[in-house]
């Protein structure tokens, strides 16, 4: 799934990384997306995510709150201190965990509701490279 | 002549030379003065057991409650019926004399004080149920004036349902049943309020007359209603426990369910495949809603209440509900000119309106649907008033329980209700319903402006 092509080059497909420890939710999450025109890799947990990150160029992070180790939130302060400017979407039913977070923790972090359908996660997908601009680090 | 001291010893000392009767009158007088601390000393350790009793009736020692309040009340039983023997003998005894005469009047004055002053109702009635005598706190029991209790038959301040159970229980009492029993009764006062109580009885029965039943009554309405508040919310708390597992469990094959549907919808390009991959992924959404609810209704979670304008949040509700109104169905809303300023949840605010106007809708083939929000100063009221079918009062009392529903099956998940009254809780408010069966009905939200327990932004 992994493109090799270089992050200059501006007709690359966006790349997205899916993080979520339930293996089937984040195959069948990426499957989803690269029917789109979406370069997908998925990672089961922050460390893998972490690697992949420093590795490659990504343009969206799309992680689920609660995961064994360190949870979704952790790994977006992760990147964002390893400066990785990654847009990023978290997926989390449990909403009140997130929603009594410091403000500060929350900033610029959509949140995508589970359960989703399909076409949510498309569109909250599609709309959050658009107002991210792509990758800004 | 001189009233006698209270000391045991000290009536009897003027006593007239005669051998037999100063020995009678001693006799008398002293099973008098026995009799009565009998029975000051049987109430007190009968006020006391009562409490022990009712601090030990959440716990399960029934077996060592009865056994304890048995022990102890036995002996009092036999004081206040040697009591009002003792007297009923006394009196028809006006021959044994003025000092007699006098110790009956210290000795019922002494049970008048104590009658009155005893914390439970005591209720003296005739085997018809009239009641003979009542003591103060029997008389704040029922709300009522002494007037308005004695010579008044007891079955008056028993609620028509309770009626069957009260005369049996006064029927098998007079026939020497139930003697130990803590029976649980229910009174209305004056203004019609019910008052949960427990009574024990003792009947007395003179050797010539009707017998007599002393009815000992002590208010347990708020220990029931405590109870009741106890389990109510460890039956909440469970059940809400039950939804949160139930809707996270399904809601990660409810994802992959939807994921994949869509996957397959995105390569094959079959139109009937396609056709039945729609009704898949809107089966999904349906049961997503429902785990939606479960979690809403499990979790109300913390509220985010903004100042808001009231007049705005309910319109765009009365909006958002149209979709549900019939035809022949006309709205009305009356919010007034000026805006309403309120501190509350918006969102949250607007999903109990939206559901309020949706059963309105709902519940109404043709007529009105009248919205009407109110300016109470500290607080606001909006109701949502309907033409529509109305509900029976049975089915108004469960209207707010979580999974009630009288919805045919698969139109509602019976939560709606549950989680719009929670979410008003959580603000300090109330719902409230007055309805009649073809009628309609009106459901009116109130909400303090100002919630009492804000939580300041962290």
């Amino acid at each position: 799934m992994n493109s090799s092509s270089a992050p200059s080059e501006p007709s690359r497909r966006p790349g997205i990384l899916v993080v979520d420890d339930d293996a089937g939710i984040r195959e069948n999450i990426a499957d989803l997306l690269s029917t789109e025109n979406y370069e997908v890799v998925a990672a089961a947990n922050a460390d893998e995510a972490m690697r992949v990150l420093d590795s490659q160029p990504i343009d969206l992070l799309l992680t689920d709150f609660q995961m064994p180790g360190r949870n979704g939130v952790e790994l977006i302060e992760a990147a964002r201190h390893a400066n990785h400017q990654v847009p990023a979407i978290l997926m989390t039913a449990y909403l009140y965990v997130f929603e009594q977070m410091d403000e500060r923790r929350r900033e610029g972090i959509t949140l995508l509701r589970k359960p989703f359908d399909a076409d949510e996660i498309l569109q909250t997908v599609a709309q959050k490279l658009a107002d991210g601009g792509g990758r800004k680090s | 002549m001189t009233p006698a001291t209270a000391g045991p010893p000290g009536p009897s000392a003027p006593t007239a030379p005669d051998a037999d009767r100063p020995r009678g009158r001693r006799r008398k007088i002293s099973g008098a003065t026995i009799v009565i601390w009998a029975v000051i000393a049987g109430l007190v350790i009968l006020f006391g057991v009562f409490a022990v009793a009712i601090a030990l009736q959440a716990a399960t020692f029934n077996a060592m409650r009865w056994l304890l309040s048995l022990a102890i009340e036995a002996p009092l039983a036999a004081g206040i019926i040697a009591l009002i023997w003792y007297s009923r003998i006394s009196s028809r005894a006006t021959a044994a004399g003025e000092t007699a005469a006098n110790a009956l009047a210290q000795s019922e004055a002494k049970y008048r004080d104590l009658i009155a002053a005893a914390p439970d109702g005591i209720f003296v009635l005739d085997p018809h149920a009239r009641v003979l005598d009542v003591n103060g706190a029997g008389e704040t029991l029922l709300g009522r004036e002494r007037g308005g209790i004695v010579g008044h038959s007891f079955m008056e301040f028993v609620p028509p349902d309770r009626l069957p159970s009260a005369g049996d229980y006064l029927e098998d009492r007079l026939r020497g049943l139930r003697a130990t029993e803590l029976y649980e009764a229910i009174f209305s006062t004056a203004e019609g309020k019910r008052v949960h109580v427990q009574l024990r009885s003792q009947v007395v029965r003179p050797a010539d007359g009707d017998p007599v039943l002393v009815y000992i009554v002590r208010d347990v309405t708020a220990q029931r209603e405590a109870q009741r508040q106890l389990l109510e919310s460890e039956r909440w708390a469970s059940m809400g426990r039950l939804a949160s597992f139930v809707a996270h469990e399904i809601n990660t094959p409810l994802t992959n369910i939807s994921l994949l549907t869509a996957s397959i919808a995105r390569r094959v390009s079959d139109a009937e495949v396609q056709e039945r991959l729609k009704k898949i992924a809107a089966q999904g959404r349906i049961a997503a809603s429902i785990t939606a609810e479960l979690l809403k209704f499990a979790r109300p979670g913390a509220i985010n209440p903004v100042e808001t304008n009231l007049t705005d949040l309910v319109r765009g509700a009365v909006e958002q509900a149209d979709a549900f109104r019939k035809p022949g169905v006309e709205v009305r809303t009356e919010l007034g000119n000026a805006p309403v300023l309120c501190t509350v949840d918006p969102l949250r605010i607007h999903e109990v309106l939206v559901n309020l106007v949706k059963n309105a809708f709902e519940a109404t083939a043709n007529g009105r649907v009248r919205i009407r929000l109110e300016d109470r100063g500290p607080s606001v009221a909006v109701s949502v008033s309907d033409t529509g079918t109305g509900i029976p009062p049975e089915v108004q009392q469960r209207l707010f329980e979580a999974f009630y529903t009288t919805k045919k099956k698969g139109e509602g998940t019976g939560l709606g209700l549950a989680i719009s009254r929670n979410f008003v809780a959580s603000h300090g408010g109330d719902i409230t319903v007055r309805s009649e069966v073809g009628k309609g009905s009106t459901f009116t939200v109130f909400l303090p402006k100002q919630p009492a327990a804000v939580t300041p932004p962290a």
